[in-house]
């Protein structure tokens, strides 16, 4: 099962990764919709990526009360039902990882879904720095390097 | 016309801030055809907009802020956004361009250029956000340094906004005061922040909730990747990548013309070595959307410093302690601050005190090359206006409290300090770029330094069409050297990309009008062939110069420091090299052919009515 993995000590904070993410997925320039978020805070010094670490028991499926999230058992990623999704931001809250993109303009939660069609996740393909990379998730030694 | 600009957007908000109102419309396709976005399209208004004569400090100026056209489209380093208005330190074109977030943020903003007039009757801020601008009670924030004011910011409006604004300096209206985003980027030339100032507007802050929509998404995001792959295999982008500009330091320091203790010298300490810098350097980022990361975030404070800094707060005031010199740059970046005016308005001074020309009755002190303490001092006083600083917060227009009336003695043109710290004795195109530039001694309009890498002949040949004379101390068509690199600089400036990619400034193997015209047909299916986007750069460069030649620029202002004519270069390769005033005049004249101004450097009538023409399309505003 393929998964995108994020190395914040790589990222220069450029978010050019969420803004492709948001050209696939919604074709808008605009790094707020992307799956993929880059936090960053210039004063306080510090930049990192967020995405869905694809949890095998994901806290967000659990907590959706609509009914919209659901675990893809063979691909392992979560996939977000928008006509289902109301907005209530449950699954944002309950991501120990950040990794739940609340729009307010869609109303919707936005999840990272690994491009499953895509031969290379957009967010992988516009990296400059080999930040972030998909591997197996079986096989990921020397990814941390 | 529509279909020659596709589904490029260009939304502009007019916001009057003496009457408190704000207005909508989009820019005439036509208008967007002729000038682009960015540099462009900011001159193309400011033109319409102020006539001649106008104070800049007064409600009568406009302050522009324009996103380029590329700018947030995701496509490699596509941040930058301009400010434009009269500069209230050159009385000229006041125009500087600016990296960071806050651009792409103002396009997903709604809006890709604001265009604010009048005066606040008390501080106030401008809140941009789905598709729309308020203007709120600045009160609160009056008086915050630069990082505090964006911390209040992203406390108040969320941890996702992007800000631009400015620091005490601006607020006190020094002529040299700054916009800032981020800790280090900066709209830094001409006082930008001392018109955001006069209008009390503390602060721009943008929240997103548009977007940018793309006309080809999956086709942008290919070239987007081929573009990034051919940058990253670049050796000029790998070298900017691991140490930043500091790098042209040595090449500066080397030839023997790094601007030294008010250019009296020409070489310095190797303590500013891009090499040494690093040391105290904890990880390169970047801005937006950028493959390069060249910003340093040090270990002390703040980022930086960048190869301007190094060389007019270090060189320029005969300071060489790496970590004095980074605290500086942060110093200066807090208060708001242009580096390049606050090191060349110092050293001015430092030189006018060692030659007896002022003394401390008026300085209150010894001012002293090399003193650090002084330094700091003296940029807190400037940037309150307390005691000397008020003189220095002048700039240029202290000649005569400063007993210099000629300015003999500062290193700048047409009232603008230098900004890059290379003495131009040497490479003659330098002269004639920062000469002929459209807001005064600037180095980012033209700067033509792929002369001293010892190209091929067809290789020079291709770049500028023609066969010219490599040698950099040469006169001999050197007015094409620059017309070339201006031309690309102007396009370059009006899609919002960075220099750093782009072909001419540092390489000639990067980006080109070719890339530029493929990605403006991906982003928004607009149809810009290589001959559409020079012919843009044409008209910028001519609208600049028409707006230079209302406000009273003729020949005689193109012109260098006195120093440059008169003082060979003291040391390294480049001594015994000066500018020789008739050789320099010839090379004038050549270039006002080339540009098919007249002799006395006046663009044409004829030619100004037509580059008013398109307001006049049908669709005009």
């Amino acid at each position: 099962m393929r998964k995108v993995y994020t190395n914040p000590a790589l990222c220069s904070g450029c978010r050019a990764c969420s803004v492709a993410c948001a050209l696939v997925h919604f074709g808008i320039a605009d790094d707020a919709l992307g799956a993929i978020q880059v936090v960053r805070d210039p004063l306080q010094r510090y930049e990192y990526q967020t995405v869905c670490r694809m949890c095998e028991d994901p806290e967000c499926v659990a907590a959706c009360m609509a009914a919209a999230l659901a675990r893809d058992p063979e691909t392992g990623r979560i996939i977000v039902d928008r006509d289902r999704c109301i907005g209530c931001w449950m699954c944002v809250m309950v991501c120990p990882y950040g990794a739940v993109v609340a729009s307010e303009r869609l109303g919707k939660a936005i999840i990272c879904d690994q491009c499953f069609e895509r031969e290379q996740a957009a967010c992988v393909a516009a990296c400059s720095t080999g930040a972030i990379q998909m591997a197996e998730a079986e096989d990921t030694a020397g990814i941390a390097e | 016309m529509q279909d020659a600009i596709g589904n490029m957007r260009s939304r502009l908000a007019e916001i009057d801030l003496t009457a408190g109102t704000v207005h909508y419309e989009d820019t005439p396709p036509a208008v967007v055809r002729e000038f682009l976005g960015g540099r462009g399209l900011n001159v193309a208004y400011l033109h319409r907009l102020l006539p001649a004569g106008v104070d800049a400090l007064s409600p009568e100026n406009v302050l522009i802020i324009g996103a380029g056209a590329l700018t947030g489209t995701g496509c490699p380093n596509s941040s930058r956004f301009n400010i434009t208005t009269k500069s209230p330190e050159s009385n000229i074109l006041g125009d500087a361009n600016c990296g960071g977030f806050f651009g792409p943020k103002l396009r997903y903003s709604g809006i890709d250029r604001l265009i604010i007039r009048g005066r606040a009757r008390q501080p106030v801020l401008l809140r941009l956000g789905d598709g729309r601008v308020e203007i709120l009670d600045a009160r609160a924030y009056w008086g915050l340094d630069v990082n505090d004011t964006q911390a209040a910011m992203r406390r108040d409006f969320g941890p996702t906004c992007e800000s631009i604004c400015i620091g005490p300096a601006g607020e006190v209206l020094v002529r040299f005061a700054c916009v800032m985003t981020g800790v280090k980027n900066a709209a830094a030339r001409g006082g930008m922040g001392a018109v955001m100032g006069s209008k009390r507007v503390k602060a721009i802050v943008a929240t997103g909730g548009v977007g940018l929509e793309i006309a080809d998404p999956d086709g942008l995001l290919a070239l987007n990747e081929q573009i990034k792959d051919y940058l990253l295999d670049s050796s000029i982008v790998k070298v900017l990548g691991r140490v930043g500009t500091p790098l042209l330091y040595e090449v500066s320091n080397h030839l023997g013309t790094i601007r030294t203790r008010n250019s009296q010298d020409s070489s310095f300490v190797s303590t500013l070595d891009a090499e040494v810098i690093h040391e105290h350097v904890t990880k390169m980022i970047s801005c937006h959307s950028c493959v390069v990361h060249c910003r340093h975030r040090n270990i002390h404070q703040g980022e930086g410093p960048e190869y301007t800094t190094i060389g007019l707060l270090g060189a320029n005031l005969g300071i060489g302690d790496t970590e004095e010199v980074i605290r500086l740059n942060d110093l200066v970046n807090r208060l708001g601050l242009d580096v390049s005016s606050t090191g060349g308005i110092l050293s001015w001074a430092m030189e006018l005190y060692q030659r007896g020309i002022i003394d401390a009755s008026l300085t209150g002190e010894p001012l002293q090359f090399g003193d650090y303490e002084l330094v700091v001092r003296l940029i807190h006083s400037v940037a309150r206006r307390e005691g000397f600083g008020d003189v220095l917060a002048e700039s240029s227009h202290a000649a005569a409290r400063l007993n210099d009336p000629e300015r003999k003695y500062l290193i700048a043109i047409k009232g603008l300090p230098q900004s890059d710290p290379h003495d131009c004795r040497y490479i003659k195109a330098f002269a004639l770029g920062i000469a002929t530039a459209s807001r005064g001694a600037d180095h980012l309009r033209s700067r033509p330094t792929l002369e001293v890498f010892n190209l091929p002949k067809d290789l020079l040949r291709e770049i500028y069409g023609t066969d010219i004379d490599d040698d950099p101390t040469s006169y001999n068509t050197k007015e094409i050297v620059v017309a070339t690199h201006e031309s690309i600089y102007a396009v370059i400036d009006s899609v919002g990309i960075c220099k750093f990619i782009c072909h001419g400034f540092n390489s000639p193997k990067l980006l080109k009008y070719e890339h530029f015209s493929q990605l403006l047909e991906r982003a928004f299916r607009a149809s810009f062939s290589v001959a559409d986007l020079q012919a843009v750069a044409h008209r910028i460069i001519d609208l600049e110069r028409a707006f230079l030649n209302r406000e009273g620029i003729r020949r005689p202002d193109d012109t260098l420091p006195w120093r440059y004519f008169e003082e060979p270069l003291p040391n390294g390769v480049a001594k015994g090299h000066r500018i020789d005033r008739a050789k320099f005049q010839e090379m004038l004249s050549r270039y006002y052919r080339l540009r098919r101004w007249d002799a006395d450097g006046v663009v044409p009538q004829e030619r100004v009515r037509e580059l008013l023409a398109a307001w006049d399309d049908g669709s005009g505003a």
